[in-house]
C-alpha cells in the first residue's frame, strides 16, 4: 500500500521547532502558514495558545499544546494549573508528560496519581501521554503504555524531541504491545518524507514534527 | 583562591530528565561533601534533594519554567510556590525570552514581580535565567534592567539546554551583564562551563556563581 501525501498530512501535529524562544508574532506567522494545510493539529507552547487558537478556530482548525514539557519536570500543582489555563485559552488537545523521575524510581502509583486529574480535566478532548520511550527499557515502555491505557489516555507520544529521537522499533514495540487499545504519536526526529512513511508503516496514528512544511514539500518533488 | 573557596561558587547541576531518586540522593551527598553552594535539580526532585541535604550547608536549588520559559506569569508563580513548599531554597527561573524579544516587557515585569515576591516572602534566593545566547546585546541590557527593577538576586546567563542553544556562555556575556547590574547583584555563569580554567575566567569577568554538571572536576583542577 502506498502512503500518500494526504495520508501523512492528516496525521501531522505541526510545531514551529527551529526558532527557540519565538516572539508571539513569529508564532502567529507559523500558525497562519499551517492554515494552508490539512494537518491534524498545530502545536504551540502554553504562553502562545490564546491568540493562536482564535486564528486556528476561525479557520476550522485545531490547536494542541504541551504540558510539563519537554522534561516532564513540572510538579503536580504547576502541571494542573498549566493544563487548566491551556484549556481555558482554547487548546483542543494536550500532550502531557509523565513524571519520568518518579517512573524511573519505580514510583508508579505516584506517576498515576499525578496524571489522573489531568485526564479527568481533559473530558472528551484528546490527551496524549508523553512517556519518554528513549529513557525507558523495553519492560518500562510496556509498563508506561499499560498505565496510559489504564488512565484512559487515547494516545501516546513517544518522546519530546530536543535530541530524544524515536526509533521505528520503539513504535513497533508500542504497536505490538497495545494493538488498537491506544493511538501512537511518533515524536522526535521525524524530519523527512521517508521518516514519516516508515513510521506510518510501523503503525503510528499521528506524527509530531517541526519539519511539517518540508515533509509536505518532499512529496511534491 | 583555594579549592574550598572555589567550591562555594558552584551550583552543582543535574537537569537530565528521568534521573531516579536514589541517584539524586547520592549526587546531593557528594555535593555536600564537596562544599558546593547548591545542588541544582529539576522540580520533581526537590523533595529528594531537600531530604539528602538536610543539615548541610549546600542549598537546594531548582528551576522554574525550565527550559523553555514559555509559561504565563501566574503559572511560574504557582510552580515557584510549590517548589518552595517542597524545600527549594534557591529558584532559577527561565525568563519569557520570546516576550522580551518581542518587546512585551509587561509580561517580563509581571512574572518577575510575582516570582520575586513568592521567593522573598519565604527568604528564598531568586536567579533569573535570561538565555543570553538567544539575545542581542541590547536585549541582554534590557533583561538586566528588568531584573534589577524587580529585585532579582542573581542574573543567570543560560539554561545550558544545549539542544536549543547556538553556543556556550562566553566571558563577554558575563562582562556585559556585570556592567549593567548593581555591584551587589549576583551573576551566575552557566552553559558549557566544564573546566577550572573556564570557571576562573567567568569569576574574573564578574561571576559570583558557576552552574556546572562537573563541579568536582572544576574544583579538583585548581592548583593547591
Amino acid at each position: 500500500m502506498t502512503v500518500t501525501k494526504g495520508d501523512v498530512e492528516r496525521l501531522i501535529d505541526a510545531s514551529i521547532g527551529a526558532a527557540p524562544a519565538p516572539t508571539m508574532d513569529q508564532v502567529k506567522e507559523f500558525v497562519t502558514k499551517t492554515l494552508d494545510y490539512n494537518f491534524a493539529m498545530t502545536l504551540t507552547e502554553p504562553f502562545y495558545i490564546k491568540p493562536n487558537a482564535e486564528i486556528l478556530h476561525a479557520a476550522g482548525k485545531k490547536l494542541c499544546t504541551v504540558i510539563s514539557y519537554p522534561l516532564g519536570s513540572y510538579t503536580h500543582e504547576a502541571k494542573l494549573a498549566q493544563l487548566k489555563q491551556a484549556l481555558a485559552d482554547g487548546a483542543d488537545e494536550c500532550d502531557i508528560a509523565m513524571d519520568v523521575s518518579a517512573f524511573k524510581s519505580g514510583q508508579y502509583d505516584k506517576v498515576k496519581e499525578d496524571l489522573k486529574p489531568c485526564v479527568e480535566l481533559m473530558g472528551d478532548k484528546v490527551c496524549k501521554l508523553l512517556y519518554f520511550a528513549s529513557l525507558l527499557t523495553e519492560d518500562e515502555q510496556k509498563r508506561a503504555i499499560e498505565m496510559a491505557i489504564d488512565l484512559g489516555f487515547p494516545m501516546l507520544k513517544t518522546n519530546p524531541g530536543f535530541g530524544f529521537s524515536t526509533t521505528v522499533d520503539q513504535v513497533k514495540l508500542a504497536h505490538d504491545f497495545a494493538g488498537d487499545k491506544i493511538g501512537i504519536m511518533v515524536s522526535g526526529g521525524v524530519r523527512t518524507k521517508d521518516d514519516a512513511i516508515a513510521f506510518v508503516e510501523a503503525g503510528v496514528s499521528r506524527i509530531a514534527t517541526s519539519a511539517a512544511f518540508q515533509i509536505m514539500a518532499d512529496f511534491d518533488k | 583562591m583555594n579549592k574550598k573557596e572555589l567550591a562555594k561558587y558552584i551550583d552543582q547541576t543535574d537537569l537530565t530528565p528521568g534521573e531516579p531518586y536514589d541517584k539524586i540522593t547520592e549526587f546531593c551527598k557528594d555535593a555536600a561533601e564537596n562544599g558546593f553552594a547548591s545542588v541544582c535539580i529539576l522540580p520533581t526532585l526537590v523533595k529528594t534533594a531537600a531530604a539528602a541535604l538536610k543539615g548541610t550547608d549546600t542549598k537546594v536549588c531548582t528551576v522554574v519554567s525550565f527550559p523553555l520559559g514559555m509559561d504565563y506569569p501566574e503559572i511560574k508563580e504557582i510552580e515557584t510556590k510549590e517548589a518552595i513548599e517542597n524545600g527549594a531554597e534557591e529558584i532559577d527561573m527561565v525568563m519569557n525570552v520570546g516576550a522580551l524579544k518581542g518587546g512585551d516587557y509587561d509580561i517580563v515585569n509581571d512574572e518577575l514581580a510575582r516570582v520575586s515576591k513568592a521567593c522573598h516572602d519565604k527568604g528564598v534566593l531568586l536567579k533569573l535565567i535570561i538565555e543570553t545566547t538567544l539575545l542581542t546585546d541590547e536585549q541582554i541590557v534590557k533583561a538586566c534592567e528588568l531584573a534589577e527593577a524587580n529585585g532579582v538576586d542573581i542574573v543567570k546567563t543560560s539554561t545550558g539546554f544545549k539542544k536549543m542553544l547556538p553556543r556556550s556562555t562566553s566571558v563577554e556575556d558575563v562582562q556585559l551583564i556585570r556592567a549593567h547590574i548593581k555591584p551587589e547583584t549576583g551573576l551566575k555563569a552557566a552553559g558549557g562551563i566544564r573546566t577550572t580554567e573556564d570557571a576562573l575566567k567567568m569569576i574574573e569577568a564578574g561571576a559570583t556563581r558557576i552552574g556546572a554538571s562537573s563541579g568536582k572536576d572544576i574544583v579538583d583542577g585548581l592548583a593547591e
